[in-house]
């Protein structure tokens, strides 16, 4: 018999690279935490540490509504208007 | 005639369900190997074209195509009257209240509640009463699972990959009851929600599994819901105060309703008999923190307001027992969602 | 970059590769995080700072999605011939006349594959590794000579030879002759006129030589296979130079081979094969199924073919006249399978001692019969005989022995 494919296959959306910058001197740093138990914790550790140690010029931890969303709009903006790199955090 | 543009597998007739098995399209159990003919039967039950899209699930980038529902409701073992229901309830974890992501890929292992209201329950005969839970009605037991075989054939979430369940439970094979309109003494739930009695719909929510509770001493309404509430009040919501589902069977029905008492009523004590204090969630580890001096009189309710309790009259006549749901996750995370079974 | 503990590696790699972004830097701690001492968060921290740092200013190693900066122009010399000259020093031609890939030409060819000159079709090309844009493939079909219409093909082959399954790695550098051979099914085989009748598999046919040699060149200057140096073969074989063709589906009593691997009859699509050249089965005395078996399997019975040490599938092109002859016989192609992997099976003693037990090793149960009247099949199971129907009129089928260590891929052809 002759059966039929109920999967799908992933799409394959080629999104364009942003070039890395050579180093974190200067930059600016996002810090997207998802709510779970010390994501914020690690994460302002790692953002004081390239402060302190890498001439990172400032950082800004956000917080996303619920881990279970996608960062809303206004994270997005932000963070496209006033930082260099982002660091998202996933998992608990 | 349609045509349908799912890639093709030839086997043999004999090899076909361990194909199946083989190819891992399947929950663990045997599957109805999907053909183009049963494929097709289903899709002109709905009075569905196969490239009309169901629904869009934002997060994974992924259209679900009727075609790819009807696919997975064959193998389900779906009768093709079923389709209607199957649909609904693939529009409702398609909707952004539903928000796929989190049900779909949590450690929390939400199973896919289906609420069925409305003529179709009886039409198909989803069952409402005897054995609520359990097996033994294909309705039940086929629609809950073409759902799950949609989110993992097409949405992805297959166990130990994207669903990182830690437990799960048995209802994520299939969770699908209906509301017994024909006995209740109350609103529909369907009504309530702002359909008309004569619509039939499909509420989806992402829940845990059930709990039981016993009272077979009182014969009031506040008795019975006090020990609702009891088993309720510390349930995994309280935190996250998460939708709740109240499941009233029929001999509890009977005295609730002799009472006088209509659904509001039964929503307004249960959310006065489910605050718990401050001190005793710090204590027993539930919220985060050292217990400060006042915590015993601060109190945290259940959920966050009264109408946060779906309350659901099914369950057997027999039997001094009825049950709860607690949703996987707070509303801002997923919230129940209703749509009409067209 | 993405921040997450370890049992979470597979939801973030699938999430990222879902948005676009396969290549996504994600770096984990361990698990969990959740009820940790704040001390320990702390030293979790600096545990992954630097990762974290490096992830943040360093591309990532292998592009899947990233722009392809334009290919340089070079100046070259006008004069045609004293261009083959030019383009065979630096290593560019099969050896054979290569039409020059000025802009106007490569654009075409990219306008014929209908994607962006920067796409990216298959982000890293054995042995080299090195990502194959539709510019580069474009700039390859150019010297080849292929038109904008012959586009849709060669990507769609270069898609199925970078398919894990095909093995293009050990294709390309093996001392073994293999090379892909191209099998075209569906609509688009008359549209652009490739053949699969008479004298198919020789000269004479532009799409099919074109197409093949395209997938050659592309092969070489991108994937890096250059003979004698990463190209090891120790003899090759003229399908090196172009190896492609149609079914000749009309005069197929059977379904052919694409609806076979799960397509529509009416979609195209092309077959890789890592294949040996062809050997010829003359028959031209039989008159039924069981006695052309003869030959046909006499043929696929070859002992020292790598199907017969490494498995993998072999295929059995048979002429239109056999094809009548064993269908006017009530056979299905399954029936031709089976009895060709039947009947096809080879002597143990036909076996050097030295090669029983070295192969021994190779897949058990094989090669560890110890009865010299033992036989071995000529593919491991019998669904890995292919079969197809191609060629003109002549009582003459072909057999194709494919590396062994490799799958035949189907990809469909847009466009």
């Amino acid at each position: 018999m002759e059966l039929l494919d109920p999967t799908v296959e992933q799409p394959q959306q080629a999104i364009d690279f942003a070039p890395r910058p050579g180093a974190l001197a200067g930059k600016r740093v996002a810090l997207i935490e998802n709510t779970k138990y010390n994501s914020d914790k690690i994460l302002e550790r790692i953002g004081n540490i390239l402060k302190a140690e890498h001439g990172v010029a400032s950082f800004k931890i956000f917080r996303k509504h619920n881990s279970g969303v996608p960062a809303h709009k206004e994270i997005i903006d932000e963070v496209k208007a006033g930082f260099d790199v982002v660091v998202a955090g996933v998992g608990d | 005639m349609p045509t349908l543009s799912s890639k093709r597998h030839k086997v043999e007739d004999l090899d076909a369900t361990e194909f199946c098995f083989q190819q891992g399209w399947t929950d663990g159990l045997p599957v109805i190997p999907p053909t183009e003919e049963r494929v097709l039967t289903m899709l002109k039950a709905a009075n569905l074209n196969p490239d009309d899209q169901i629904g869009y699930i934002d997060n994974r980038a992924v259209a679900v195509s009727a075609e790819k529902v009807a696919l997975n409701a064959v193998m389900a073992g779906c009768r093709p009257e079923y389709m209607r229901v199957v649909v609904a309830a693939v529009q409702g974890i398609c909707d952004p209240a539903w928000s796929y992501h989190g049900p779909g890929t949590s450690t929390g292992g939400a199973g896919v509640l289906l609420i069925v209201n409305g003529p179709i329950a009886r039409q198909l005969d989803i069952n409402a009463g005897d054995n609520l839970f359990g097996p033994g009605w294909r309705a039940n037991a086929t629609i809950g699972r073409a759902v799950r075989l949609v989110m993992r054939n097409v949405a992805g979430s297959r166990p130990g990959l994207l669903d990182r369940g830690t437990l799960g439970h048995p209802g994520k094979l299939s969770y699908v009851i209906a509301e017994n309109e024909a006995e209740s003494p109350w609103t529909p739930l369907h009504v309530e929600r702002g359909f008309t009695k004569e619509q039939s719909t499909v509420t989806v929510l992402a829940a845990q599994g059930p709990h039981q509770f016993y009272n077979q001493l009182s014969n009031t309404a506040a008795g019975i819901l006090t020990t609702c509430a009891d088993d309720m009040r510390t349930s995994g919501g309280i935190g996250r105060q998460a939708e709740h589902v109240v499941i009233i069977a029929g001999e509890h029905m009977k005295t609730i309703a002799a009472d006088g008492w209509t659904k509001a009523d039964i929503r307004k004590f249960l959310f006065e008999h489910t605050q718990v204090s401050h001190e005793h969630l710090k204590q027993t580890n539930r919220i985060a923190g050292a217990v400060q001096p006042g915590d015993d009189k601060k109190m945290r309710a259940l959920v966050a307001a009264p109408e946060d309790f779906l309350v659901v009259a099914a369950g057997g006549m027999a039997g001094a027992f009825s049950g709860y749901i607690p949703a996987w996750g707070s509303k801002t995370t997923s919230r129940a969602v209703t749509k009409e079974v067209k | 970059m993405l921040l997450g503990t370890e049992p979470f590696r597979s939801l973030a790699t699938t999430a990222a590769a879902a948005a676009g972004m396969p290549h996504l830097a994600i770096e984990l701690v361990q698990h969990p995080l959740g009820g940790v001492d704040p001390k320990l968060i702390r030293d979790r921290a600096e545990s992954v700072v630097d990762r974290v740092l490096n992830a943040l200013t360093t591309d990532p190693p292998l592009p899947a999605a990233r722009r392809i900066a334009a290919a340089d122009a070079v100046q070259a010399p006008d004069d045609l011939d004293a261009f083959q000259e030019w383009a065979a020093a630096r290593g560019w031609s099969d050896a054979l006349p290569v039409l020059p890939p000025t802009a106007a030409r490569v654009a075409r060819l990219i306008a014929g594959s209908r994607l962006a000159r920067d796409f990216v079709l298959v982000p890293s090309l054995a042995p080299a590794m090195r990502p194959a844009s539709i510019e580069a493939v474009a700039i390859n079909a150019a010297m080849a000579g292929a038109g904008p219409e012959h586009m849709p093909v060669v990507l769609a082959a270069l898609r199925a030879l970078a398919d894990p399954a095909f093995n293009l790695n050990a294709i390309q550098t093996t001392t073994h002759p293999c090379t892909p051979l191209l099998v075209v099914n569906g609509p688009i085989a008359a549209r652009l006129g490739i053949s699969g009748g008479a004298n198919a598999l020789g000269n004479g046919y532009r799409a099919n030589a074109v197409i093949g040699r395209a997938v050659r060149l592309v092969l070489q200057n991108v994937g890096g296979a250059i003979p004698g140096e990463t190209d090891r073969a120790t003899l090759g074989h003229p399908g090196k130079f172009t190896y492609c063709l149609a079914e000749n589906e009309a005069e197929s009593p059977w379904e052919p081979l694409h609806v076979e691997r799960g397509f529509r009859r009416d979609e195209s699509t092309v077959t890789v094969l890592g294949a040996a050249g062809p050997h010829n089965v003359n028959d031209h005395g039989s008159a039924s199924a069981d006695s052309l078996l003869k030959a046909l399997a006499g043929t696929v019975a070859a002992p020292a073919s790598n199907n017969i040490y490494y498995g993998g599938e072999a295929l059995v092109i048979v002429g239109p006249e056999h094809a009548r002859t064993i269908a006017d016989s009530g056979w299905s192609k399954a029936d031709l399978k089976r009895a060709l992997w039947e009947r096809g099976r080879v002597r143990m003693d036909a076996f050097s001692q030295e090669n029983v037990s070295r192969y021994k090793h190779i897949i058990p149960g094989r090669f560890d019969q110890t009865d010299s009247a033992a036989t071995i099949t000529p593919t491991v199971r019998w669904e890995d005989v292919m079969v197809m129907v191609a060629g003109g009129p002549g009582k003459h089928s072909v057999v194709v022995p494919t590396f062994g260590a490799t799958r035949a891929v189907t990809a469909r052809i847009d466009g």
